[in-house]
C-alpha cells in the first residue's frame, strides 16, 4: 500500500480557502455527552455503559445537553470476523446493536470509536484503514450518531505505535542543489527556507516537512511546516528541465517523499529513489516544467503529514456519505494535534483534538483515575488550556471546534476550585464537553453535580452565536494576549465570549497555583473594539455564574479582586439602556 | 516467552504465591481480563515491555489490589507517551520497581522482554522484597 493521490482540494495550498469537503454538515454546536475513556479506560463494559445511561437520565443531564454516550477504545473484539467489526465478547456480549438501542431508547445518542490506522490504540487489529466502506456500513447498521476517530498505528506517518520509519512519507529528502534549465542553485546559498521547521545543515537543507504538534512545544498559530523555495526568473513563457540533488532517510526530519511545484502547480508528488545514506546525495530524474514570464517560485517540499491525514479522515466520511447521504453523524478527529488539524480538519470534521491526551492515568471501575493541573507535557488542564485559549480563530459554526480533550472533573489529583475553572474555561472555549467520570459517584445537588450541571456555564458553551472566547488580557503577554502562546502558568487571564443578543461572558482565570492579589479589570470600550456584538451601554446586569449573584455595573469596567490559586470568576453581562 | 504465556505465567505464580487456587472458570476469566484487547498476533508474539506492563498493571488492579503511585521518574521516559493506552501501566511497573527501565530516560516499551526478565518482573509484582529498590529510592 502507498498513500493515495491527493486532489487539489485536499492540498496544503487549499487549507485556508475555507471550503468544506464532502458536504460536511455545518452549524453543529459543541457536542456534549459522556465518554468511557477517562472513567474506565479500556475496561468499559456493557453493564457500566448502561449504568451511565441510567445515571444521565436520573440526574437529568440530558436535559442540559449531555446527549452522546461514546464507547471509546477497548470495546471491540481485537480481530475482525469475516472482515467486519465485532463487539468484545466479554465486555459487550449483547453486541453493539443492543447497546445502541439501549442508548436510543433513553432519548440519548450513541457514539463509537475507531482509528485511521490499521489498529486501534489498544492494539486491536480493527482500524478503519482499508476497511472504510465495510466499517461505515457497520456504523450505519449500529445507528451511530457520533464517531471519534484516532490516529494510532497510522500507515503514512510515524504516529503512535506506527513504524518510526513511516516518517519517510512525511518528510522530503535532504536537498543540496536544484538544477533549472542547466543552471545550478544551491539550497543553502540560493534557496529560502520558509516556515518553522526546516533548517540548514552543512551544505544542504533538511527538515522539509511539518512539525509534530502532538506535544505542547509550539504555538498553534503560525505555519508549522517548511518549504525550500527558489525564485527563478524567466524572460518568457517556456519549458525547462529541472532536477534535484537529494539524499533520503526514514526518520523525523528526512524522508523519501518529495513534492515539487512551480508556484501552485505541483508537478511531482511521490517517492524518490532511496540513497545510501542521509548524506549521500544523488541527482533525481529530470523533469520538464513550465515557467511563466517573470519570477517563478520553485517549491521543494513535503506537506504529506497534513495532506495524508486529511485524506484518511475524508475516506471514512466519503463512505458514510455513500451509505447515508443525509446522515448527521458528528465526526471527531483525535489525531492529537500531530498534523496541526486546526489548519485542515474544519473541511471534514466537527472537532479536532489539539494535543496528546489530557490524562494518561485514566480510571477503572472503583478508581476515578488521576488528573493534573500542570505538567510539562500534555496531561494537565493547563497544558491543554494554554494552547486552546489562543485558537479561537479556528473555531466556529461553519468550521468546528478545537478539542482540548475530555473533562477531568471528578478525577483524583484536582480539587473543587480546579474542577470549576476547568469546567468554566472549557465552556468559554466552546470545547466539546465530554464527562469522563463514573456518574454513579454523582448525586443530584452534590459538589460534582453543581459543576457538571451548571446550566449557566453550559449555556455559554451552547450559545447559538458559536464563538469561542478570546483571551483579551494576560498578565504575561507582551503585546497580543489573543495570539501569544504562553506556557508559564504563573499568570492571570481574562477571556471574553460574545453571546447571542448582545450579551457577553467574561472569565477571569488565575492559572497559577498561587493566590493572586490585586485587581484585574477589563473595559467594555476596549472589548467593543475587538467584538462587533459587544457594545457599550448605560448600565449592565452582571450575573456571577457560580454564585448566581446579580449586580448592576454602570461604569463598563469589570473588575475582579484577589483570585485564589487556580480560581476563576465567570460572569454573564447583559447591557441595559 | 509469548504475551499469552506471560499472562498465564502471572496467574500461575499468583496462585502459587498467594496460595489461592482459582477454578478453571475463574482462571479463564482472569486471563481474559489480563489480555483483553490484545490481538491474537500480539498474544503469539514475544512479550514486549509495554504488553508486560499492561498485563502486570491489570494484575495489580485485579489480583494484588495495589494502588497506583505518582509517576516520578517515569515522567522522563522518552517513550512513555508513545503508548497512550499503556502509559500509566508502564509508569506503574517502573516506579514500583517491577520492570526496571532501560535507562533513566527510556523504558523500552517496544523491546522484547527476555524470559528471565519477564519471570523476574512477575516475582517482583508478587514479592515487594524483590523489587528494584534503587529505582524506588530515586
Amino acid at each position: 500500500m502507498t498513500p493515495d493521490r491527493i486532489n487539489k482540494e485536499g492540498r496544503f495550498d487549499s487549507f485556508d480557502n475555507g471550503e468544506i469537503l464532502l458536504n460536511k454538515k455545518k452549524n453543529h454546536l459543541p457536542p456534549m455527552g459522556w465518554n468511557s475513556w477517562n472513567a474506565f479506560g479500556s475496561n468499559n463494559t456493557e453493564a457500566l455503559t448502561r449504568a451511565m445511561v441510567d445515571k444521565i437520565k436520573e440526574l437529568e443531564l440530558d436535559k442540559l445537553g449531555y446527549k452522546f454516550i461514546v464507547l471509546d477504545d477497548g470495546c471491540y473484539k481485537p480481530e475482525r470476523v469475516n472482515g467486519r467489526l465485532v463487539s468484545d465478547e466479554v465486555k459487550f456480549a449483547s453486541g453493539f446493536n443492543a447497546m445502541s438501542d439501549y442508548v436510543h431508547s433513553h432519548g440519548l445518542k450513541f457514539g463509537m470509536y475507531n482509528d485511521i490506522g490499521d489498529r486501534l490504540c489498544s492494539g486491536a487489529q480493527v482500524g478503519t484503514c482499508g476497511y472504510e466502506d465495510v466499517d461505515a456500513q457497520s456504523y450505519v447498521d449500529w445507528k451511530v450518531d457520533f464517531m471519534k476517530v484516532d490516529n494510532c498505528y497510522y500507515l503514512w506517518d510515524n504516529a503512535t505505535f506506527s513504524n518510526p520509519e513511516n516518517a519517510r512519507y512525511t518528510f522530503a529528502p535532504n536537498i543540496k542543489t536544484v538544477k533549472v534549465d542547466g543552471k545550478e542553485y544551491s539550497a543553502v546559498k540560493d534557496g529560502t527556507v520558509t516556515g518553522y521547521i526546516g533548517k540548514v545543515e552543512k551544505d544542504y537543507v533538511t527538515f522539509l516537512g511539518t512539525f509534530d504538534g502532538t506535544g505542547p512545544d509550539a504555538s498553534p498559530l503560525e505555519v508549522r511546516s517548511s518549504e525550500l523555495v527558489f525564485e527563478v526568473e524567466a524572460e518568457a513563457d517556456k519549458t525547462v528541465s529541472l532536477a534535484v540533488e537529494y539524499a533520503t532517510g526514514k526518520k523525523e526530519g528526512v524522508g523519501e517523499w518529495l513534492e515539487l511545484a512551480v508556484d501552485g502547480d505541483i508537478f511531482y508528488d511521490d517517492f524518490v529513489e532511496p540513497t545510501e545514506s542521509e548524506e549521500t546525495f544523488v541527482w533525481s530524474k529530470t523533469f520538464e516544467v513550465s515557467l511563466k514570464k517573470g519570477v517563478n517560485k520553485i517549491r521543494v517540499m513535503n506537506h504529506r503529514r497534513q495532506e495524508n491525514t486529511l485524506n484518511s479522515y475524508s475516506r471514512f466520511l466519503r463512505e458514510l456519505n455513500k451509505l447515508k447521504p443525509d446522515h448527521d453523524i458528528i465526526y471527531s478527529a483525535c489525531e492529537w494535534g500531530k498534523t496541526h488539524p486546526q489548519n485542515w480538519a474544519y473541511k471534514v470534521c466537527d472537532s479536532w483534538r489539539i494535543l496528546n491526551d489530557i490524562t494518561f492515568r485514566v480510571g477503572n471501575d472503583g478508581d476515578p483515575g488521576v488528573g493534573n493541573w500542570k505538567d510539562d507535557y500534555t496531561p494537565s488542564v493547563t497544558s491543554q488550556y494554554n494552547k486552546a485559549v489562543i485558537m479561537d480563530e479556528f473555531a466556529g459554526l461553519g468550521k468546528g471546534w478545537n478539542d482540548p480533550d475530555m473533562l477531568m472533573v471528578g478525577m483524583n489529583g484536582l480539587n473543587d476550585t480546579q474542577y470549576r475553572t476547568h469546567m468554566a474555561t472549557w465552556c468559554m472555549m466552546n470545547s466539546p464537553l465530554f464527562l469522563g467520570l463514573d456518574l454513579r459517584r454523582v448525586e443530584k445537588g452534590d459538589a460534582l453535580y453543581q459543576i457538571i450541571a451548571n446550566k449557566d456555564l453550559i449555556d455559554l458553551n451552547q450559545d447559538a452565536l458559536g464563538v469561542q472566547a478570546k483571551r483579551v488580557f494576560c498578565s504575561l503577554a507582551a503585546e497580543r494576549p489573543d495570539k501569544e502562546y504562553i506556557r508559564d502558568i504563573n499568570r492571570v487571564d481574562i477571556l471574553c465570549k460574545p453571546l447571542e443578543g448582545g450579551d457577553f461572558a467574561l472569565c477571569f482565570v488565575n492559572v497559577s497555583e498561587e493566590d493572586k492579589g490585586g485587581e484585574f479589570s477589563v473595559d467594555v470600550r476596549d472589548l467593543s473594539k475587538i467584538f462587533e456584538t459587544v457594545k457599550a451601554a448605560g448600565s449592565y446586569e452582571v450575573k456571577d455564574l457560580w454564585t448566581k449573584e446579580v449586580t448592576e455595573n454602570t461604569t463598563g469596567v469589570f473588575t475582579v479582586k484577589n483570585l485564589p490559586a487556580c480560581a476563576s470568576v465567570t460572569v454573564r453581562v447583559t447591557p441595559k439602556n | 516467552m509469548t504475551t499469552e504465556r506471560f499472562a498465564d505465567y502471572v496467574i500461575k505464580e499468583y496462585e502459587s504465591y498467594s496460595g489461592q487456587m482459582l477454578s478453571d472458570i475463574a482462571k479463564a476469566a482472569e486471563r481474559d481480563c489480563l489480555v483483553s484487547g490484545i490481538s491474537q498476533a500480539d498474544l503469539q508474539a514475544p512479550v514486549t515491555g509495554k504488553f508486560a506492563a499492561v498485563i502486570l498493571h491489570r494484575a495489580m488492579q485485579r489480583l494484588t489490589h495495589e494502588e497506583d503511585e505518582d509517576w516520578g521518574i517515569a515522567k522522563g521516559f522518552r517513550d512513555i507517551y508513545d503508548c497512550r493506552v499503556c502509559a500509566n501501566a508502564i509508569a506503574q511497573v517502573a516506579v514500583k520497581g517491577i520492570i526496571p527501565p532501560k535507562t533513566d530516560t527510556l523504558f523500552g516499551a517496544t523491546d522484547v522482554l527476555p524470559e528471565k526478565e519477564a519471570e523476574s518482573a512477575v516475582f517482583r509484582l508478587l514479592d515487594f522484597s524483590k523489587r528494584v529498590t534503587k529505582l524506588l529510592e530515586s
